[in-house]
């Protein structure tokens, strides 16, 4: 234990000896500031308090439209997982959902409707740095002359390979949860309204940055370069996943209905590719007061997530330093 | 029968399937002995330090350390090693790197504080422990990596090229420290190819060639391997020597260095009685007789040599 907390500590000096780093924290702690900053809670004529901008005339129902579009999504994400060809499962399923959301004062949509618009954006900041400030955490452990004094204590592989995994995240761990505490406490002190959903997207977003870290540990220790592993995370979670979600998106428009084998094709590659699009949107609906949890992105997802980990660990197991 | 700190049997390296680094290897390490293992660059030092640390997976054969199979981590709870060419995290400074490498050895607490500042002192680095990895001369870095190989005390130190890259000055140092660290108890497994410091440190050696192990035994073993059937050389440094008396030494093979000073080889130590007798029977006064022993260095270029020769006759036929 004790030779895998080192490690763990060694990953955390290492992630903060970059600038990366320390962009990706400074970003992730204004940004939660900005967002508490920028809203003011106001009454209209009616008495009805609602959350607006504290530039410019404050708009009655403004914010409150964030939590109707996360809302949509989440409807959207849900009847995804009915059939969709059952019209009556697909209405029953809204009515459910509305009736969850029915006890929402609008201001409290329009909180949770601005908790809901940061998370998109921590979320995309997060995947965006945290991709660069790991790509170099494996092929740095395996620089000769580096490894060698690690592997010489003893200390099994296998912990030398789990205590980097588990430090490269640890940090990041530390640093979403400040900020989201920062946008949390913020919020709830300026509109008077505690809600403790808007942690729940952590768990997933380190989920997410977990299974993109698996990825390019993986390209790390398979070609032994950072770069390699920095532009093949990058083209699986931009270039693949946006080329996915537009095959998913024209298959639901019926696109590709005449062409059944390319239909099936495009269904397979959602079974089995992670789609990083879904995984971002569950993180941030998770924070709204509608419940969207569909299993299949997620276990794709937990199956790249241990094939790559597994995969990397073998290669690191058996590799000559 | 005399406990071994490293023992190895038919240990061989095969990379990708193609370059066999190592060639069976079996070797055996006194506890408590300076060992030290010789061999031309790309012999396979490195490679055979890596194979029973594990950092490189041994093809075949077995080997143990302080009495344990060298694949069980456990093998190396009493193991320091120095590698040749680290790279300690720059992030860090001479005493982060201690006790990082210390947490990895097993010490914790006041324990690896103490050891720490131990062993820091130790290379004389105490003073200077603050100073950023990226900030320190290779000498600097060597001293420091040699700090964390003595955490814990280890009763085995790997030192791979331990003076490589220090001053004159330092490498005083360093041996100076591997000499304390011996006379300690500890075994010192000194992989190098400067045999002067072999020389002066060691009193076991082995010299590796191609991967193969040419030789073993103590110092004197490997002297002695070199002069074995040529007899054995004398200088004699005389008065001066009549004219019919250089003649005939001549003609026996002996080397005059200048008029009164020549060596000659004889059959063995008591040849050099007779030898005496007869010059002084010429009336030569006798100042000094010397007898001249194979240094490492000689023992070491003739037995590689003979390997290669052999290699390449290998190779021919």
């Amino acid at each position: 234990m004790r030779a895998f907390l080192a490690i763990v500590g060694d990953t955390a000096r290492l992630a903060r000896s970059q600038t990366v780093f320390y962009v990706l924290a400074a970003l992730l702690v204004l940004m939660s500031l900005g967002f508490v900053i920028v809203v003011k809670p106001v009454e209209n004529e009616k008495g009805e308090k609602y959350l607006s901008f504290i530039f410019g005339e404050p708009k009655d129902r403004h914010l409150e439209t964030t939590w109707y579009g996360g809302y949509a999504e989440s409807t959207q994400i849900n009847i995804d997982q009915e059939d969709l060809n059952d019209s009556e499962k697909r209405m029953a399923r809204i009515e459910k959902m509305m009736e969850e959301a029915s006890g929402l004062s609008r201001y409290e949509r329009s909180v949770q409707g601005w908790h809901y618009t940061a998370q998109i954006v921590l979320f995309t900041v997060t995947m965006w740095l945290f991709l660069a400030a790991c790509a170099g955490y494996f092929p740095g452990l395996m620089k000769e002359g580096a490894v060698d004094v690690v592997l010489a204590k003893p200390v099994p592989r296998w912990l030398v390979f789990l205590g980097r995994f588990v430090g490269g995240l640890i940090l990041l761990a530390i640093v979403l949860l400040v900020a989201q505490t920062i946008l949390f406490v913020g919020l709830a002190l300026k509109t008077g309204i505690w809600h403790t959903g808007a942690y729940a997207s952590f768990p997933l977003l380190i989920f997410v940055a977990a299974l993109l870290y698996a990825i390019i540990a993986l390209l790390g220790i398979a070609f032994n370069s950072s770069n390699l592993a920095l532009f093949g995370g990058y083209f699986l979670y931009l270039g693949v996943d946006t080329v996915m979600s537009i095959l998913i998106g024209l298959r639901k428009e019926g696109t590709f209905d005449e062409f059944e084998t390319f239909g099936k094709i495009i269904d397979g590659m959602q079974a089995s590719v992670p789609n990083f699009g879904m995984l971002k949107s569950l993180a941030c609906v998770s924070v709204l007061s509608v419940p969207a949890f569909p299993w299949q992105p997620f276990m794709v997802a937990s199956a790249w997530l241990v094939g790559a980990l597994g995969l990397a660990f073998f290669l690191f197991r058996r590799r000559d330093f | 029968m005399t406990a071994l700190a490293v023992e190895t049997l038919g240990l061989r390296k095969v990379y990708k399937g193609k370059t066999e680094a190592l060639k069976p290897i079996d070797l055996r390490v006194p506890e408590g002995s300076c060992f030290g293992l010789l061999g031309p660059n790309g012999a396979g030092k490195s490679t055979l330090v890596k194979a029973l640390l594990t950092i490189v997976h041994a093809t075949e054969g077995k080997a143990r350390l302080l009495g344990q199979d060298h694949r069980n981590p456990a093998a190396r709870r009493s193991v320091g090693y120095l590698p040749e060419g680290h790279a300690f995290p720059k992030y860090l400074d001479g005493r982060g790197v201690c006790l990082y490498f210390g947490r990895l050895s097993g010490l914790s607490g006041s324990e690896l504080k103490r050891e720490v500042a131990e062993k820091l002192d130790m290379v004389g680095m105490g003073e200077r422990s603050k100073v950023k990895i990226s900030k320190c001369s290779k000498g600097m870095k060597q001293r420091i990596g040699l700090a964390q190989a003595l955490l814990g005390n280890p009763r085995l130190i790997f030192l791979d090229e331990p003076t490589d890259g220090v001053d004159p000055m330092g490498r005083a140092d360093i041996r100076n420290i591997i000499k304390t660290i011996a006379e300690g108890g500890s075994t010192v497994f000194l992989n190098s190819h400067l045999l002067a410091e072999v020389e002066q440190i060691c009193n076991y050696a082995a010299i590796l060639n191609h991967g193969e192990l040419v030789t073993e035994g103590t110092l004197q073993e490997i002297r002695n391997s070199v002069s074995a059937g040529n007899g054995v050389a004398v200088r004699f440094r005389c008065g001066p020597i009549p004219d019919w008396v250089r003649d005939s030494l001549l003609k026996e093979g002996a080397d005059f260095e200048d008029a009164t000073s020549f060596v000659v080889r004889l059959a063995d130590d008591k040849a050099t009685t007779p030898m005496i007798d007869r010059l002084r029977e010429e009336k030569v006064g006798i100042y000094a007789v010397e007898p001249l022993r194979a240094t490492l260095e000689d023992a070491f270029i003739d037995l590689v040599s003979r390997d290669d020769d052999e290699e390449e006759g290998g190779g021919e036929s």
